[in-house]
């Protein structure tokens, strides 16, 4: 493998674990917060976090775009912060991936939580475990098979990405070009050996990434 | 301790009204299926918002989010941690004890629970009676006095039901607790409980009645016409004929026989009298198979069904019932204030 795709990959796990942790980071407190709190408030909340899943990736890599663009409002904002620049940067892609494996994140521990019986956590309440014990004693070792799951579909979205990439980061080597748009620059160039490859490691990974799933649908 | 409420709770139409003073020792809540029994319990735990003071040692736990209120709460699932072994529930219970037992006092609770054997397992590897008992442990050894329990039978069988309620009195007269059941079974409440309650009215006025003695509202019009009606007496025990395993019990000037396996341990043995067992009758002389013929004045006469009235028995002892056709109601001519003698199967008796 050339030292470029070499490159790709490292940049591609990178991207991808960060992407997971932080969207865990976010979504666990997200999730609970939901599972506990029924309101209509929740239920838009719920609904919002649908559309990454629905909207065509090149569409919110197009409208991200938009939005770091060095004249946007938002641009503006994170400027005043003293924040870099997220077009065509790996940051950006972070904030992207995370936006776009958003429901692949939330949707497992979401149902991780309702699966939760009530009358363990009201009896956890009862004994004295206040909200925050309740969250991290109760909640988060019962989630775990929801939490892998969420993790393992999470990393393999983000390893996959292709759409959002290509709008929001271009192939810049080291910062932008992840694996699959490398894959696709190789085929571009007739590279079949090349793109053997890197389209042989996407697989494999996503069959092991795959394996945490099926403690899901153990009872 | 005594608790003492005073709460309105009210969900979508659903409005109740509580007031009453629990004493130490069990009391039974009775009522009819969506009375709002669990309700009740769940504002008293704080699961539920409810309004209105519920002091406990003069404290108004309704100041306290659910988990500072220090109560024990057992529901029809125990709801044992499932990702911790028993023993770990009960440590998880009592690091966070408001008056977490010592070690000393554990180790008599899980002996008292007969729960040593069980300390290793994980809830999934419990029978629904093991599992309950491991609740009532860990909702104990946390310290708290009042014990809220709702319907914590339901779905036991009969042995497991009688197991539990046996180890519950028994926590329940050695600790000194309060403890209020919820319950829908007259039996229930009769075998284990000191005093009840009951939710009458319908919704959207439901009202918790005043705890008295448990027999007097089982002798009361509303549970006595239930076909599962019955009366329970605490009596002295007068003695026990080893050959016949027969234990004597004194009522007034005389006794009732009831079958025992074995010599009671205690000076007093409570029985339930289902009003099903009883028949009467206006003299004592003629032979009978049962053994039991007490003299007893009629206090009245409650119509329970089509053709079937319930008589509401008055002894030295207490109240009892018997469930009678209206025809022999009317053979007998019965009226309130006549004396009569009630024959009970010694069989009948528990």
């Amino acid at each position: 493998m050339s030292s470029a795709d070499w490159q790709a990959t490292v940049l591609t796990l990178q991207l991808a674990g960060l992407s997971t942790l932080l969207l865990l980071l976010l979504t666990l407190p997200l999730a609970w917060y939901l599972h506990q709190h029924r309101s209509r408030w929740s239920r838009l909340v719920d609904g919002l976090s649908l559309v990454p899943l629905i909207l065509p990736p090149t569409v919110l890599g197009y409208y991200l775009l938009l939005a770091f663009h060095p004249d946007s409002a938002f641009t503006r904002a994170t400027q005043v912060l003293g924040l870099p620049s997220l077009a065509f940067s790996f940051s950006g892609l972070v904030i992207g991936s995370m936006i776009y494996s958003l429901p692949f994140a939330l949707f497992p521990l979401r149902q991780a939580f309702a699966a939760i019986d009530r009358n363990v956590l009201e009896g956890a309440a009862c004994l004295g475990c206040g909200p925050a014990g309740r969250f991290f004693q109760v909640g988060l070792p019962l989630a775990l098979p929801g939490i892998a799951a969420s993790a393992s579909l999470c990393f393999a979205h983000t390893l996959g990405e292709f759409g959002v990439v290509l709008m929001l980061g271009g192939s810049i080597p080291g910062e932008t070009r992840v694996l699959s748009i490398a894959l696709y620059e190789h085929v571009e160039a007739f590279e079949f050996a090349q793109a053997h490859q890197l389209a042989a490691m996407l697989a494999i990974s996503a069959w092991l990434l795959s394996l945490p799933l099926l403690r899901l649908r153990r009872p | 301790m005594s608790l003492q409420l005073d709460v309105q709770i009210q969900r979508g139409p659903f409005r109740l009204h509580a007031q009453g003073q629990f004493p130490t020792g069990i009391t039974a809540i009775m009522g009819v299926s969506g009375a709002g029994k669990t309700s009740l319990l769940r504002g008293i735990a704080g699961l539920d918002p409810s309004l209105g003071p519920i002091l406990l040692e003069g404290q108004d736990l309704n100041r306290q989010p659910v988990h500072r209120r220090g109560i024990g709460y057992l529901s029809q699932r125990g709801a044992l941690l499932p990702h911790l072994t028993v023993e770990q529930n009960l440590r998880f219970a009592q690091k966070r004890g408001t008056r977490p037992y010592t070690e000393a006092q554990s180790a008599e609770l899980i002996a008292e629970l007969d729960l040593r054997p069980l300390l290793a397992r994980r809830p999934q590897q419990l029978s629904g009676g093991e599992h309950q008992r491991a609740a009532l442990a860990r909702a104990l050894i946390g310290g708290a006095q009042l014990l809220l329990l709702d319907e914590p039978c339901a779905g036991l069988d009969h042995q497991a039901h009688n197991a539990f309620l046996s180890y519950l009195r028994k926590l329940c007269s050695h600790h000194q607790l309060t403890a209020v059941m919820v319950t829908h079974q007259a039996w229930e409440a009769a075998r284990c409980a000191d005093f009840a309650a009951e939710i009458t009215g319908q919704s959207p006025h439901a009202f918790l009645g005043p705890v008295a003695a448990i027999n007097q509202l089982l002798c009361e019009d509303s549970l006595a016409t239930r076909r599962d009606a019955l009366a329970c007496l605490d009596l002295p025990v007068a003695g026990y004929d080893a050959n016949d395993h027969l234990l004597s019990l004194r009522c007034g000037a005389e006794t009732i026989a009831v079958p025992l396996a074995r010599p009671p341990g205690t000076d007093t043995q409570r029985i339930l009298i289902t009003a099903q067992s009883v028949s009467l009758s206006r003299a004592a002389d003629q032979p009978s198979s049962a053994l039991n013929r007490i003299t007893t004045t009629l206090d009245a006469l409650i119509p329970a069904a089509p053709g079937e009235v319930v008589a509401r028995l008055n002894t030295a002892a207490g109240f009892f019932l018997a469930r009678l056709t209206t025809r022999s109601c009317r053979t007998l001519a019965l009226h309130p204030g006549d004396t009569l003698i009630a024959q009970i199967k010694a069989t009948a008796l528990s």
